[in-house]
């Protein structure tokens, strides 16, 4: 008899949770884990070649991004930045800046199962993310592809926009946050969206506890 | 509460970021010849100051760098941020007067306040 080995199938750190939206659009929450998510740390004029040549990604100012309809390229700190790509393009990528930053000083570290990407779009995105975070959310403070470490509420995340709030259907913001704070985060993000009409979360698979 | 200024991020809120402790104090350079007293001395003595004073701050959620700040730990109005390895600027700050006119160094307790010969001989 032949055995039928079966690949490991990931799963998701909100898997028992369903994307939400909160009446009349004003709000959407989900999920979209698996981007690819490499960190590279280095001097930007030594990374910028290699991710150029890769991406075609110029490196961006600090608190910005850069995008293309591939990639995301995140300034995290002077020399740290987070390049973000499709599903399951990580080990392509990683193979591609490794061969490029060949006896560099420079670190690529593999972090797709490390962080989650949480998805909030619509016009009541900014105020939502403002009840969790100290930032200086207003249109005129935080733009599209402006890029922000912060805590939100207990957790740390990565804030970046982008979608621009004139496009229809309003601003569209990604956290990425540890995969285990992403749980937390998720529900404080409908708690503090309740205003707008967003139910509470509830679990769609796994134990259920009714009070 | 407090907003600092991030030399890499910007305006970032004071819950951002880590205290971590005095500026510009020196590794020694010839610490295998040096005595505990000495090792005490960079170790844990640090100057305690009201008043104008440096200190390194840790933007430990954002870009996760060190960087100076001038405090006037009195009033705690930030004077200067600036980087690691800069030279603090010139600033002046003026400690707040108190009804008491206790000294400007030190607590308010009598007990530690620095005084004058002529203020001992008097007391």
């Amino acid at each position: 008899m032949n055995a039928t080995v079966t690949a490991p199938v990931r799963r998701s750190p909100l898997a028992h949770r369903s994307a939400m939206s909160a009446p009349d659009d004003l709000l959407h929450l989900s999920e979209r884990a698996f981007d690819a998510k490499i960190v590279l740390r280095g001097l930007p004029e030594v990374l910028a070649p290699a991710i150029e040549k890769v991406t075609g990604l110029a490196m961006p100012e600090a608190t910005r991004s850069t995008a293309n309809d591939a990639h995301r390229l995140l300034w995290q700190s002077p020399d740290e930045f987070l390049l973000l790509g499709p599903v399951d393009g990580e080990p392509e990528l990683m193979t591609a800046l490794t061969a490029e930053l060949d006896g560099r000083h420079v670190q690529i570290v593999n972090v797709t199962d490390y962080h989650t990407t949480l998805v909030l779009s619509g016009p009541k995105a900014r105020e939502t993310l403002m009840t969790l975070s100290t930032l200086d959310l207003h249109p005129r403070g935080f733009t599209v592809d402006q890029v922000a470490g912060t805590t939100f509420g207990h957790a740390l995340g990565w804030l970046v926009q982008t979608g621009d709030d004139a496009a229809e259907g309003g601003p569209v913001f990604e956290v990425l946050v540890r995969w285990s704070h992403a749980d937390y985060l998720f529900c404080e993000l409908t708690h503090g969206a309740r205003a707008f009409g967003m139910p509470e979360a509830r679990p769609v698979s796994g134990e259920l506890m009714e009070i | 509460m407090f907003v600092i200024d991030c030399p890499n991020c910007g305006a970032r809120d004071q819950s951002e970021f880590t205290y971590a402790g005095e500026a510009h104090i020196a590794r020694p350079t010839d610490s295998e010849n040096m005595t505990d007293a000495e090792w005490a001395e960079f170790v844990f003595m640090r100057t305690n100051t009201k008043g104008l004073f440096a200190e390194r701050w840790w933007h430990a959620t954002g870009c996760r760098k060190f960087f100076n700040m001038l405090r006037n730990t009195a009033t705690d109005e930030i004077h200067a941020v600036y980087r690691i390895g800069e030279k603090p600027p010139k600033v002046t700050a003026d400690l707040p007067a108190t009804p008491a006119g206790e000294a400007s160094i030190g607590s308010g307790n009598d007990a530690v306040k620095i005084m004058t010969r002529d203020e001992e001989a008097a007391s």
